[in-house]
């Protein structure tokens, strides 16, 4: 319950301050926007409600309606179809705010050796960054960074988390000096 | 003076008496080869209060003493209530009949004296079925504040003396202290005594850190901070945490899992450019970058073997994730892990016979160790996962971390022989990954 | 009252306490006498009686004098003098200075840290961990995890069995204590240990365990391959001697001839080798070797008198392959305390019209193969 209060509070001011303050926008960490989804799954989240989720041009659109996330399966950065087209609307979405910038988040689940998970996020964060590089994207707008399996979504022990975990993040922030 | 004359004596005979003997008969030649494998029971009575007000501290003494001992699983402590007699004072005649009847092989008496903040620990060791004492008594002074790492001192001598290898006792660890969920651990850097005492955090939990190693001498921790936003290598002087800087790296846009040369003049570490993990050399002084790697594969956690001149480190050039050695200087590798499953962090022994490593398979994670050319791999553990080994200053015993599985799976740190026996955990106010234990301090 | 009185008084008691106390004590756990069948093992009979008797009567040690030295500096105690008369030339450390040696430098570190940590127990440092039912789901037998490795299984003892006094007090007196000493507090002086012929870790599935790159062991190299020495238990009793002859020659540096077979009585039997062999085995510890040691072969020297006893003074270090001379000392150190540990209070079974070819015994140690234990 606090999760989800504080979660509802952390959505309302971003999404009120979104368009008008960069710096808060900057501030009110996005990652912690993912977390907080993971701990209270989607369900929690009245999509409808949040009003920037229907604006095409605000990040809830780009997070919730496009998608920020594509998953990999184990051991792998190869891109599927799915994580494809998720990765399309990225790009057009990218294209047409093109004040925004990105960093892509490489995950690992808990299947693997910290190093290792480390370098296998960065591989999918690159993969990632690559494809939209190659939809037409300036390579100087994406940044990769890897958690490795440092921020797992789900906690539990079982494929079915495992499969959330292993993914690729695009945050999108206000360029400094776009 | 006179007893030990004739004493000499007497052994002179005899010694002449079996010469002769000898030669009437040949000896008998056995060869022995099957023995037991058990902790060796030994005695330490608390140790005397020479000062009056020393008790309490001849007390803690003993106690931390014996916790060493018995905490290396060779050793095992024989309760006080079993004793026939005890020393009357430290430098009193041993009635070894009392220790043998209650099987005692090794006897650990001493004596702690208190004066203001300083403290002053005697001790002898007595090899109880050969009647004489092992090596001379020591007397270590200090002051009282530093009482641990007096005795960790004390039970080093005991147990090098008895094993014939030196102790680790007097030696720290630093890891990475994890507390909060799953999903949200905040990390920070601690170090601590060996057993778990006199815990301090580095670093506080403003952003991830990873894999702390210690230089060689002890002085300096690397490891791997998010304080930028991105994973890059820092170095922090353990007198000075504060102080701490990032290393300047080959460019590259992510930079983790370093490790010191024995000198403490060269970082060895993973680079991140554009997905791909290469291993790098950076040179402290000059800050010239040596790539050592060069493939399209993940290759990661390397480490000097002790005398500089090789490398071992994982890659996953095969398919999957192996274990290699190289030279210092780069060049071609050989593959030595040729086992089931997949080989990562691999962590050359000080000693330079073994290399530990996590193993995956099936998925189990296993910490074992091999020779350095692959042979006799011997796994010690078996869990959902274990991580992450490091070597006891001796090369005997190894310390990693283990998670437990599911959603409020924790973290903790453990300790077993090399032999594989001998699993514990080691006490940590939270949880607790990544250890680096340090060398024997002075 | 002189010293010499005083001490002999004292070593009286101490014979008295120790026969009315120590001796009742030690043999009031009466399962040994009870499971005393007619058919006992070699390593039973060894580990049933190390250590329950002293091979010494306990009023020597008062007879000795000792020369007190109240040296100047840190009261220095003087060095015990062993209580063997027959202590041999060995160095007889001269109650040398003893100056604080090497007092290292203690001052602690004052690191300046950032946080101050919460609040550590500062007792029971390590913890034992968790019990692990890793090995719990096999269908197959398979040795149990025990912590003590002996060339013979023995089974943990039956739930009624005796337990060591050590338990019982521990349990009450010392409440306090870590939790791992009230889980293998077993004594050897009355059980034989629970025992594994072979230590099973964590992570293995003994015998059926996917046995990965394991090639032959490397050993010490040696002029003659030891190593295939057949062992004791071989059958042709006069390859057995060959073979060790053959091997011994090479370990030592005297030379030696290949017995003559038959000479005064005959050569010692295979059971009887063998028998020996197991008695001292069953003390021979190689879990404290350091990693050097347990790849270090010596040769160990000494004399034994008529009883079956070693003369303690006589056993000697005589040559060693396969490690550094500190790790030869540790090994010998070892050995030697098994040798004189194990004699028990009958002496070892060595057939007593055969002593002249047991009189000088060379015992080849080889902890090699413990090492895969």
């Amino acid at each position: 319950m606090k999760h989800f209060i504080k979660a509802a509070l952390v959505i309302g001011a971003l999404t009120l301050s979104a368009c008008t303050n960069a710096d808060r926008f900057d501030n009110a960490d996005a990652v912690d926007l993912n977390a907080q989804n993971g701990l209270n799954t989607p369900v929690n989240i009245d999509q409808t409600g949040l009003g920037g989720a229907n604006d095409p041009s605000s990040p809830q659109f780009f997070s919730q309606t496009i998608g920020d996330r594509v998953l990999f399966e184990v051991d792998t950065s190869t891109l599927t179809a799915a994580g494809r087209a998720t990765l399309d609307g990225q790009a057009g979405w990218l294209a047409t705010n093109s004040d925004y910038l990105a960093v892509i988040e490489g995950h690992a689940d808990e299947q693997g050796t910290r190093e290792y998970n480390l370098a296998l996020g960065a591989r999918r964060a690159n993969a990632v960054r690559e494809y939209l590089v190659s939809k037409g994207l300036a390579a100087s707008r994406i940044r990769t960074v890897s958690y490795g399996k440092e921020r797992p979504l789900e906690v539990c022990s079982a494929e079915s988390c495992y499969a959330q975990n292993r993914r690729a993040v695009t945050i999108i922030s206000i360029g400094q000096n776009s | 003076m006179m007893t030990k004359l004739m004493t000499a004596i007497a052994a002179m005979m005899i010694a002449l008496v079996s010469v002769t003997a000898a030669q009437a008969q040949e000896p008998l030649r056995l060869t022995l080869r099957d023995g037991v494998i058990e902790a060796l029971p030994f005695a330490i009575p608390n140790f005397q209060a020479e000062v009056a007000g020393s008790e309490q501290m001849a007390a803690d003494i003993s106690r931390v003493i014996a916790e060493d001992l018995n905490g290396t699983g060779l050793f095992r402590q024989i309760q006080s209530s079993a004793f026939i007699s005890t020393p009357a004072g430290f430098g009193s005649p041993i009635e070894f009949a009392d220790w043998r009847a209650i099987n005692a092989q090794a006897l650990v008496t001493g004596a702690v004296a208190v004066n203001g903040s300083q403290v002053t620990v005697k001790f002898r060791l007595y090899d109880v079925f050969s009647g004489a004492e092992m090596g001379e008594g020591l007397q270590f002074a200090g002051t009282t504040d530093g009482w641990r790492r007096m005795s960790h001192k004390v039970a080093d001598v005991v147990y090098s003396r008895i094993t014939g290898e030196a102790g680790y006792f007097d030696s720290r660890i630093v890891y990475v202290a994890e507390t909060g969920p799953k999903d949200d651990r905040a990390k920070r850097l601690a170090i601590m005594d060996y057993d778990g005492a006199n815990v301090q955090y580095l670093t506080d939990s403003s952003a991830i850190v990873l894999a702390p190693r210690f230089s060689a001498t002890g002085d300096r921790i690397l490891y791997t901070s998010y304080d930028s936003g991105f994973p890059r290598i820092n170095v922090l002087d353990v007198a000075n945490p504060q102080g701490r800087q990032q290393l300047t790296t080959a460019p590259g846009d992510m930079a983790f899992s370093p490790r010191f040369s024995l000198d403490g003049r060269q970082v060895i570490y993973s680079l991140i450019n554009g997905g791909n993990t290469d291993i790098y050399r950076t040179d402290l002084a000059t800050g010239q970058n040596t790539r050592l790697t060069n493939t399209p594969a993940i290759e990661t956690a390397p480490s000097f073997n002790p005398d500089g001149s090789q490398i071992v480190f994982e890659s996953d050039r095969s398919g999957t994730q192996q274990l290699y050695v190289m030279s210092a200087n780069g060049g071609e590798p050989q593959r030595i892990s040729f086992g089931n499953g997949r080989y990562g962090t691999p962590v050359w022994s000080p000693r330079g016979d073994l290399i530990a490593f996590t193993k995956q398979e099936s998925g189990r994670f296993h910490i074992g160790v091999m020779r350095t050319d692959g042979t006799e791999e011997r796994l010690l553990t078996s869990s959902f996962l274990d991580e992450g080994p490091t070597w006891a200053p001796n090369g005997r015993v190894i310390m990693f971390g283990r998670e437990t599985q599911g959603e409020n799976g924790t973290t903790a740190l453990f300790s077993v022989d090399i032999t594989g026996r001998n699993l514990r955990r080691v006490s940590t106010p939270q949880g607790g990954s990544d250890p680096s234990w340090g060398p024997l301090q002075r | 009252m002189s010293v010499g009185t005083y001490l002999s008084g004292t070593g009286h008691a101490a014979l008295v306490v120790w026969m009315v106390v120590g001796w009742g004590m030690s043999s009031e756990p009466l399962p040994f006498e009870v499971t005393e069948v007619s058919v006992v093992s070699g390593a039973d009979f060894a580990a049933m009686t190390q250590g329950v008797q002293p091979d010494q009567p306990p009023s020597e040690p008062a007879e000795i004098e000792q020369p007190v030295v109240e040296d100047v500096t840190p009261p220095a105690p003087e060095v015990e003098t062993p209580p063997e008369v027959a202590e041999p030339p060995q160095p007889v450390e001269p109650p040398a200075p003893e100056t604080p040696p090497e007092a290292p430098d203690l001052t602690v570190p004052e690191t300046v840290v950032t946080d101050v940590a919460p609040d550590i127990p500062d007792t029971p440092t390590i913890v034992a961990p968790p019990p692990s039912a890793e090995l719990g789901s096999s269908l197959r037998p398979i040795p149990r995890p025990a912590t003590r490795v002996a060339p013979e299984i023995v089974a943990p003892p039956e739930p009624d069995a005796t337990v060591a006094p050590e338990i019982a007090q521990a349990a009450t007196e010392q409440s306090d204590a870590p939790v791992e000493d009230v889980t293998d507090p077993v004594d050897e002086t009355t059980a034989p240990e629970e025992a594994a012929d072979q230590i099973v870790t964590e992570a293995e599935e003994p015998a059926f365990a996917p046995e990965i790159s394991s090639r032959p062991q490397t050993r010490p190299q040696r002029s003659t391959p030891v190593a295939e020495t057949p062992s004791e238990d071989v059958v042709d009793p006069v390859a057995a001697a060959l073979a060790e002859a053959g091997a011994a020659e090479t370990a030592t540096p005297e030379p030696s001839t290949t017995p003559t077979a038959g000479l005064s009585g005959g050569q010692l039997s295979d059971g009887d080798k063998s028998g020996f062999l197991r008695q001292v085995g069953g003390c021979w510890n190689t879990g404290t070797l350091s990693t050097g040691a347990q790849n270090t072969i010596i040769d160990m020297v000494f004399d034994m008198t008529p009883d079956g006893r070693p003369v303690s003074g006589s056993v000697r270090l005589d040559g060693f392959t396969g490690g550094s001379a500190a790790d030869a000392d540790a090994a010998f150190q070892t050995a030697r305390r098994a040798l004189l540990r194990c004699t028990g209070d009958t002496g070892y079974d060595l057939p007593a019209d055969q002593y002249e070819q047991w009189k000088r015994v060379i015992l080849t140690v080889d902890p090699t193969a413990m090492r895969q234990r």
